[in-house]
């Protein structure tokens, strides 16, 4: 009888063994799981932190960064974990906000918000003969001076080949050239300078 | 004159851009090379996107290839090259430490 009690106990005892490190596994599996998906889940969070409609794809480029910086911490749980918290949780708790905010800024008439768009580049560009109200000295790097002075002088009835320095010879260490430099007046630099038409660079 | 106030966060993310300004960046690198964390840096960049001194626009790869989405990246602006270096002069200048006119004694 003693014996048949003993042999219940121990199988008893075997059987909760198994279940409890069954569960034990399982438990480790949910957890594992749930902190895998929780730098997503955190920019999930932030990204509602971000006025509607603008967001998708700053979203998107966030969880894009997310993944390359997960990727070398493969078979590392815990720096994967530790980075991954870090850089999404930021971006829950100052990055989407400040971003926002940027959104705000830039909001239109409409109310949308063209933040991050590339139309909206140079929307709040100052203008160049601000910034330089004396003019400014600039270079010309065509391979067309020729047709750049009289394009110049058609178009803002002044030569560039009247500056002395249009044209000048440059020696240096074993290496020389021929500079094309000109003085700019303020008032023609933004047609000019801030003008792509021209190969213009300083 | 710009709609961005050059402060000492935005003076370092538009120097880093500068030491490759035709190089195209990406967020996390960004923040590897400045030591910039993700809340700090991206809202900096969201603000230079919109003034249009960055560009910014995504890679264009094939997902299949290289076996991830593609990335976004940023890169300066024609026009954001020449103010970023024009502002960060200025600000140099500023920071610059006042001299009694007799110049600097050097070793």
């Amino acid at each position: 009888m003693k014996g048949a009690l003993a042999l219940a106990v121990t199988v008893g005892v075997l059987l909760g063994s198994l279940l409890w490190a069954t569960i034990t596994d399982m438990f480790k599996d949910e957890l594992r799981t749930r902190l895998g998906r929780l730098p997503y889940w955190l920019i999930r969070m932030a990204s509602l932190r971000i006025p509607a409609g603008a967001d998708s794809d700053l979203v998107e480029e966030w969880e894009t960064e997310l993944d390359v910086i997960l990727h070398d911490t493969e078979g590392l749980p815990l720096t994967w974990l530790l980075r991954g918290v870090t850089f999404a949780a930021d971006l829950l708790l100052r990055g989407a906000p400040a971003a926002a905010r940027e959104m705000g800024a830039g909001k239109t008439a409409n109310g949308l918000a063209p933040v991050l768009a590339s139309d909206s580049k140079g929307a709040a560009l100052p203008a160049w003969s601000d910034l330089f109200p004396e003019g400014r000295d600039i270079f010309y790097e065509g391979n067309d001076p020729v047709g750049f002075v009289r394009q110049i002088q058609s178009e803002f009835g002044f030569s560039p080949a009247s500056d002395p320095r249009w044209g000048e010879h440059i020696d240096g260490d074993g290496l020389s050239f021929t500079s094309h430099s000109f003085y700019c007046p303020s008032e023609h630099l933004d047609a000019i300078y801030g003008n792509n038409r021209f190969p213009v660079g300083s | 004159m710009p709609e961005v106030q050059i402060t000492v966060a935005v003076a370092r993310v538009l120097r880093e851009f500068l030491s490759e300004p035709s190089a195209d960046r990406y967020g996390y690198d960004l923040m590897r090379a400045i030591s910039f964390p993700s809340g700090k840096l991206y809202p900096i960049l969201a603000k230079l996107v919109r003034i249009g001194w960055l560009i910014r626009e995504r890679e264009k790869t094939d997902q299949g290839e290289v076996g991830r989405p593609s990335r976004f990246y940023y890169r300066l602006s024609p026009n954001g090259v020449e103010l970023a270096r024009y502002e960060l002069a200025l600000l140099n200048e500023q920071l610059a430490p006042a001299t009694n006119g007799l110049g600097f004694l050097r070793p």
